[in-house]
């Protein structure tokens, strides 16, 4: 080894890490145009298949926990959907899609604000497929809310208050255990992999399909 | 008054300090300009070709023009000069995407925009879910003597489409397309842009 | 000492406002049925209606419509949005203008946002494509306290391409008044 590289060689060693250090600094776009813009940080379900999921809200005003235990019940296609008083209605589904039903099993506190989750089905290929409005036609009755029971959605925030999330006047507070369903449409002959829930992106639960009994 | 007469070490480190400054200036003349760097990523196809876009597949499927159109949910158009239908299938692969945004641009290179928004010219996309193909229009307002030879870049972002790739269609009009359509007297009917098998 | 005078100079102009929207000295006339380039348009003003009935366009109850028809045209290498448009013509000192037309507020004439409507087949204009000459009514409500005008005060504004201080994007900015005419207002015929 030449004496100048003997001389140096602290500084040798350190140029690489120099270097990162430099490009790592620099990367500010590469969180507000890519981590935060999509499902980058997923928490993993458990043995049993459920997931501890935990997020917050944060606008710089008004700050509150996210926190449920969540777990897939079912996801399986259908043709059908029940009416109000209990009648199967078709489903029609646009050219060439199908219809999934999601169930969930939500367990948490309920002063905690839950409401406005989106729920996707994710294939194979990682193809995410959301659950949307109006992507499909049925006369069948379709809950209103993803991640809260419809009667009792429990504590929501008033968009553009900084007040925290309260329960509507008159409603009674939401069960600490409760079921919800959500349908997905994707294209024929998808086979669900997975089922991510999620608040705000890059946060989110992924719960396995592990049953192939449920998959279409 | 002496002036300090450096070392050698000093000499060598402010040598390799201008050459690193140089070293810059070079690559910042000859690294594409900003203007250029940011274009979106453009992709040529002519009518009836499908063209896999970052955010799902496009295939234009249809274009005809007239003086006058009546579009199914809207007022009819009266043009001073043609107003130009084109007809195209979006498939997304990626969530929450549809083709928002537009560019005409004719034989003179001329360019005229179209986005969501809009009575003459706009675009018109319901959103489908991924995987699912849904039947757009794009109507644009544009003076006849160089749409001969226009093509069509449409594009998934409305707010910068820099941001994205976009496709660009080849729509293959002739100056005799451009008479006839001068030269109908009915305005033109428009069907309502649907998600394929839905209303 | 430099330092002084520069911010003398910058109380100086603070005091006296803004440079926007000041009309300039030398404005020249605007002559109803001549043509004028107002970049990036060429516009002439046709003729002024007023009318408290403009049929799908609108009704109002609380005053009367003044309406401007310009032919307008432009040579720009792009199409120009509705926003530029709208700030292509303006009314000089004409009491008792609504900003808008569905809100309430009463501003000074040249502050009002006029609605743009093609008089073939009265929809709302959208982005102005080049090398097509409109024939467009410029729509402004006036409050019915104020009288029946008969000649309006309408100004045209100029616009320059430049870069914009944001975001880099070209745009056509700096609107400025460069010519003021008047035109004379009759009542609109009433339509079928």
């Amino acid at each position: 080894m030449s004496t100048w590289a003997r001389r140096n060689r602290k500084a040798l060693l350190l140029l690489p890490v120099a270097a990162i250090t430099a490009v790592l600094a620099s990367s500010s776009r590469i969180e507000d145009y890519w981590w935060t813009k999509g499902l980058h940080d997923g928490t993993k379900a458990d043995a049993s298949g459920v997931v501890h999921f935990s997020d917050a809200y944060d606008d710089g005003y008004l700050t509150y926990p996210i926190e449920a235990s969540i777990a897939l019940k079912a996801v399986e296609p259908v043709t059908t959907i029940q009416s109000h008083l209990g009648k199967p209605e078709p489903v029609t589904a646009p050219d060439g899609a199908m219809v999934w039903r999601v169930g969930l099993r939500f367990e948490a506190d309920p002063d905690t604000a839950l409401s406005g989750c989106k729920i996707a089905i994710v294939d194979a290929d990682g193809t995410r497929y959301d659950a949307e409005p109006r992507q499909f036609e049925s006369r069948g009755s379709t809950p209103i809310h993803t991640c809260v029971p419809d009667e009792t959605p429990g504590p929501q925030a008033t968009v553009g208050s900084t007040a925290a999330p309260k329960v509507a006047e008159g409603e009674a507070p939401r069960p600490p255990a409760y079921d919800t369903v959500v349908y997905v449409v994707t294209p024929v002959g998808v086979k669900p992999r997975a089922v991510r829930v999620w608040w705000f992106p890059p946060k989110y639960a992924e719960l396995p399909v592990e049953d192939a009994a449920s998959r279409g | 008054m002496r002036w300090p007469v450096p070392r050698r070490a000093q000499l060598g480190t402010g040598a390799l300090v201008i050459a690193a400054l140089s070293l810059g200036q070079v690559l910042v003349e000859h690294l594409p300009s900003h203007q250029r760097a940011g274009r979106a990523f453009e992709r040529e196809i002519a009518i009836g070709q499908t063209v896999q876009l970052r955010t799902g597949s496009l295939t234009v499927t249809g274009v005809d023009g007239a003086r006058s159109v009546k579009p199914a949910q809207g007022d009819r158009v009266v043009s001073p000069g043609l107003v130009l239908v084109v007809r195209f299938d979006f498939t997304p692969s990626v969530p929450e995407t549809t083709i928002t945004y537009g560019e005409l641009r004719d034989a003179d290179e001329r360019v005229t925009t179209v986005s969501l928004f809009g009575v003459r010219s706009v675009i018109t996309c319901p959103r489908p879910p991924v995987g699912i193909t849904t039947h757009c229009t794009a109507l644009v307002e544009a003076a006849p003597s160089a749409l001969a030879g226009a093509q069509l870049a449409l594009g998934p972002s409305a707010i910068d489409p820099r941001f994205d790739d976009m496709a660009v269609a080849d729509l293959d009009i002739t100056e005799r397309e451009v008479k006839e359509w001068k030269d109908r007297a009915e305005p033109l009917d428009v069907p309502a842009p649907a998600v394929a098998g839905m209303s | 000492m430099i330092l002084m005078a520069g911010a003398v100079v910058l109380l100086v102009s603070g005091l006296f406002g803004g440079l926007r929207d000041a009309p300039v000295e030398a404005a020249e006339p605007l002559v109803v049925g001549s043509p004028h380039e107002a970049a990036p348009f060429t516009l002439t003003v046709e003729r002024a209606r007023w009318t408290s009935d403009l049929g799908e366009i609108g009704k109002t109850e609380r005053g009367r419509y003044l309406i401007v028809i310009v032919t307008v045209r432009t040579d720009a290498d792009r199409s120009v949005d509705l926003s530029i448009l709208q700030q292509a013509v303006a009314l000089q000192n004409v009491a008792g203008v609504y900003k808008a037309m569905d809100g309430d507020k009463i501003v000074a004439s040249e502050k009002a946002k006029p609605a743009v409507h093609v008089l073939a087949d009265g929809t709302r204009m959208s982005a102005l494509p080049p090398g097509l000459t409109y024939e467009l009514a410029y729509v402004w409500e006036q409050n019915g306290s104020e009288p029946v005008p008969t000649e309006l005060s309408v100004a045209s504004r100029a616009h320059t391409w430049r870069q914009s201080s944001l975001d880099d994007q070209m745009n056509w900015f700096d609107e400025t008044i460069d010519a003021v005419g008047t035109v004379p207002v009759t009542e609109a015929k009433a339509t079928s």
